[in-house]
């Protein structure tokens, strides 16, 4: 099978895959018990006329889709479950995904508008690239001096920062620069809280850039610490299998310098593990996210998800479900074609 | 097997591995004989409190231990024949006190009884029955919490009976301070009385005709003759800054330092605990102006029913005299124990009795009792309310453990069954199981456990946890189900397996008696390498507010601490994650050297 195959079988699976979330997210929140009465409970209200009662909570659950016309009788006909779905599965394949509790807002426009998909990419964007950059520079430098106490030192710290438990990472890293350090940095959110108000914010990008820097700085570093151990444990093993090749032998013995050998012939040869592998571990980096943001209440997608856990906020967290996976999906097929792109060695099943 | 625990014994990372979790197991299996405290409810001294063994470093050296004047549940022995700390004491000889051993509030316990002879016609009388004991710490305790159970005539316009708790401290020249009605009138030194040199009090602004000014700054005794008469100034200092000399002058007024030496109020003394003359981080703040009373609401006094009343007690974090000494950032027990001195404590009985009667009046006193938490406790400290956070930690280890095992066992088996039906059955089978597989190894993990928590939670109501390890269980199955089903793969076209199907045995009998055991290690190493991502996921889903709340666990701790506001609190904040650390480290530490002993490949390359 060549290229074009793999790509295809890759596309086919992707789409099965989405196809997969749709229904899933379906299944569990269908086992969610409690919807029966709640409108019930709406229509105590008593602003309602008694004789409008039942109207009332006609229409709403009309608006919920949970009721499709009357029989003959001129009985409400609950909707079934195989309407529901179809219902829900057009809405999420366009994007339709309700009106969050908590606001009433259309919850896309909760999600771009308000700034929290830009603040969540900042964050990841940020934080990934230094972790990359640092993982990649000290895994090559492990992999040089292996054995010495500086690759068993940088193994070991990488070791441990892979697995602590990140909200417990962040909430020391607070301890340290905020309460021991410096209690005049900020340990919470994205901007300043008086911000809000457009008097008292500063217009000059020069003023606003080192302030967001700072309450960039906890969170990036939180994250970066969370994923470069990975990237330095990989770059390591990668970057030693590289090295006892022959033609690492050959540049050594053409007199090429060290640093040539290493940055120039190996890196290069064993970086595209490493860039995929970024790739397939978005999952891995927004599980960190929705935890990093929810310690520094950092107003991204996982600060949002903690919040509508907190406020049964349903619709959000289904599509937030919903979006995170689809991320990671996409993320995955990029990585797949990425590796079919750069890799003309790889044999496709 | 003695030759596989030698060789597992020769690893030192093993045994690393292998103390650890045999100290969290036994913490955790023994938390009940190992701690008297609940986790939660029981408060053992003052919120916040560092650990004991902070007192020794500079920082921590005006921090107190609890002091507990127990006299609970009641008087068991005569309080008041010689060689006792009590004693009793009258302002007229025909009100006395005896010990009677056989009526108590407590069950079995006697009472102290004080009585008034009412022959000789109407009077005033008030009569003190105390102990003294020493608060050896240079620093304040936190919180004080004193009772009494008293058993006295019903009150009457011809006899009203009233009793006061109170701590004082014994030194002359000091102001003392009551727990009495905050109705009473507010404590001031009469003209001519010795001021006082305890930085703790402050007095009002004295004119020249020696008239209180309130609302006004300290009198500095200005002309030096340790009396308050005419001619005092009120002084306001100015503010001091970290590190400056500290005036020894006990009426100079300083602003309120918190433990980072920043200003945060305008009307606190500083009062220079470690005596080192600095105002340094370990100065305690102490009382501003007084603008009020600083008392105790005790609302049963006087007496309005007779026989015992249950007894009362009065805690200096609830109540009036906390509304109103904390308006000046202060709790009452700061108030009164400030620095190192002997204190009595007591109760006042008043009795006025309008008219001559043959009937003694005898009003009884038991179940005394002085709890004064410090602000220093055990191991690891306190929490938001005062609970022990030790306690916390070996509780909290128990249900981390069992999460994470149990989660990691049902882990391990399902993906055992699914790898080993995909594996061995192979076709059909094998394709739907390993795209089901990997779909769900695509899915992200921690927005699935979340939304699945979320929706069965509820369902499962109060058994939470149970719901957690379900869930966790039931998504950790993935990856071994792709490792078993490859070594099936594998083992399948060995020739011990081809020879038993040549013997005519079944699919299910190959699979269970040659292929399951030839996997065996392999369950072993993947066993102990799930725990500590099953340890984590419970983590980060019970401080994501999602875990079972009536229990505590590693995460909910971190959750508590973070929903508290308490992220300052390092005692509070290390010793849960570092724990969660730790034990995930031991259980890699094992299951890495479980596999260089399963796999040959692994231990020769060592």
């Amino acid at each position: 099978m060549g290229l074009r195959g793999y790509l295809v079988k890759r596309s086919i699976n992707t789409v099965i895959l989405i196809l997969f979330v749709i229904t899933l997210n379906f299944v569990i929140f269908e086992l969610l018990p409690g919807t029966q009465g709640s409108v019930a409970g709406l229509a105590e209200n008593p602003k309602i006329p008694p004789e409008r009662k039942q109207q009332f909570i006609d229409s709403e659950l009309t608006r919920y889709g949970l009721l499709c016309g009357y029989d003959s009788n001129h009985n409400p006909i609950p909707c079934s479950v195989w309407e529901r779905f179809g219902k829900y599965f057009w809405a999420m394949v366009t994007f339709n995904f309700g009106n969050s509790f908590q606001t009433g807002d259309p919850i896309t426009q909760d999600m771009i508008q308000s700034g929290r998909l830009a603040n969540t990419l900042l964050l990841i964007g940020v934080s990934s690239v230094i972790a990359l950059a640092l993982g990649i520079f000290l895994g090559v430098i492990s992999a040089k001096k292996r054995g010495s106490f500086i690759d068993s030192t940088m193994v070991t710290t990488s070791l441990v920062t892979f697995s602590l438990p990140t909200f417990w990472m962040a909430m020391v890293l607070v301890l340290v620069f905020v309460f021991w350090l410096n209690p005049t940095w900020p340990a919470s959110g994205v901007t300043p809280a008086n911000w809000i108000d457009p008097k008292l914010a500063p217009t000059s990008i020069w003023q606003v850039i080192p302030v967001r820097l700072q309450y960039l700085f906890l969170p990036a570093l939180t994250l970066t610490l969370f994923q470069y151990g990975g990237h330095l444990l990989l770059t390591r093993a990668t970057m030693l299998e590289a090295l006892s090749e022959d033609y690492i032998t050959t540049a050594r013995a053409k007199g090429l310098p060290e640093r040539t050998v290493l940055y120039k012939h190996a890196l290069k040869n064993a970086s595209l593990p490493i860039v995929t592998s970024a790739a397939l571990n978005f999952g891995f980096i927004l599980s960190g996210a929705i935890i990093t943001e929810t310690v520094f209440a950092w107003d991204g997608l996982g600060y949002w998800l903690y919040n509508a856990i907190n406020w049964k906020d349903i619709p959000v967290m289904q599509a937030m479900f919903f979006i995170i996976a689809l991320c990671v999906i996409v993320a995955n097929f990029g990585a797949d074609v990425l590796y079919g792109l750069l890799d003309p060695r790889i044999k496709y099943e | 097997m003695s030759g596989f625990l030698r060789t597992l014994f020769g690893s030192k990372m093993a045994i690393a591995g292998l103390i650890i979790l045999i100290v969290y197991t036994f913490l955790a299996v023994g938390a009940n004989v190992i701690t008297p405290y609940d986790p939660e409810t029981s408060i053992v001294a003052g919120a916040y409190a560092p650990p004991s063994w902070y007192r020794y470093l500079s920082e921590g050296s005006a921090l107190s231990q609890n002091v507990f004047l127990q006299q609970s549940p009641g008087f068991f022995s005569d309080p008041l024949q010689s060689g006792t700390s009590w004693s009793f004491a009258a302002s007229d000889p025909r009100v006395t006190a005896s010990y009677d051993p056989s009526f108590s509030y407590v069950q079995g316990g006697g009472s102290v009884r004080v009585t008034l002879d009412r022959i000789a016609g109407p009077g005033n009388y008030t009569a003190t029955f105390k102990t003294t004991f020493d608060w050896p710490y240079p620093g304040p305790p936190a919180r004080l919490i004193a009772s009494l159970a008293v058993n006295a005539p019903a009150g009457s316009p011809e006899l009203p009976v009233s009793a006061t708790l109170f701590v004082e401290r014994i030194s002359g020249g000091y102001a003392k301070w009551n727990l009495t009605d905050p109705t009473s009138t507010i404590v001031r030194p009469a003209f001519g009385s010795l001021l006082s040199k305890d930085p703790l009090i402050t007095y009002y602004r004295t004119g020249t005709n020696a008239t209180w000014v309130p609302g006004e700054p300290v009198i500095y005794d200005s002309n030096g003759n340790g009396k308050y008469d005419t001619g005092e100034t009120a002084i306001v200092g100015s503010l001091p800054q970290k590190g400056a000399t500290l005036s020894t002058d006990p009426n100079l007024k300083y602003i309120d330092t918190s433990k980072s030496g920043n200003w945060t109020a305008v009307d606190s003394v500083v009062y220079d605990s470690n005596g080192s003359g600095f105002f340094d981080a370990a100065d305690t703040l102490v009382a501003g102006q007084s603008t009020g009373n600083n008392n105790l609401s005790w609302s049963s006094y006087p007496f309005t029913t007779p026989g015992w009343q249950s007894p009362r007690s009065l805690d200096s974090n609830s109540g009036t005299l906390q509304q109103v000494v904390q308006k000046r950032g202060l709790n009452p027990a700061q108030l009164i124990f400030g620095s190192k001195d002997q204190y009595t404590f007591g109760v006042r009985v008043t009795i006025n009795s309008a008219l001559s009667s043959a009937t003694p009046v005898n009003v009884y006193l038991d179940n005394m009792n002085l709890k004064i938490y410090g602000t220093s406790f055990g191991l690891l400290g306190t929490d938001y309310q005062g609970a022990d956070v030790w306690s916390q930690l070996i509780y909290g280890a128990r249900i981390s453990l069992m999460v994470g095992l149990l989660s990691a066992f049902i882990g391990i088996l399902l993906g055992l069954v699914v790898g080993l039906v995909a594996g061995y059955l192979g076709k059909v089978v094998d394709e739907v199981l390993m795209r089901f597989t990997d779909m769900l190894l695509v899915i992200p993990g921690l927005p699935l456990l979340i939304v699945l928590v979320t929706v069965l939670g509820g369902a499962f109501g109060s058994g939470r946890t149970l719901a957690l390890i379900l869930v966790i269980g039931f998504l950790g199955w993935m990856g071994f189900a792709r490792v078993v089903r490859s070594q099936v793969l594998s083992l399948k076209e060995r020739p011990f397996v081809e020879a038993a199907k040549a013997a005519g045995a079944g699919s299910g009998h190959i699979t269970i008696r040659h292929i399951l055991p030839n996997i065996v290690g392999l369950i072993y190493v993947n066993l102990a390498l799930a725990v500590p991502g099953a340890i984590l996921a419970e983590a980060a889903l019970s401080f994501l507010g999602l875990g079972d709340v009536s229990v505590l666990s590693w995460g909910r701790m971190l959750n508590l601490v973070e929903t508290t506001g308490s992220q300052k609190i390092w005692w509070w904040v290390i010793p849960p994650g570092l724990s969660i650390a730790l034990v995930s480290v031991a259980f890699v530490m094992i299951g890495f050297s479980l596999d260089t002993l399963f796999n040959p490949r692994l231990r020769q390359r060592i």
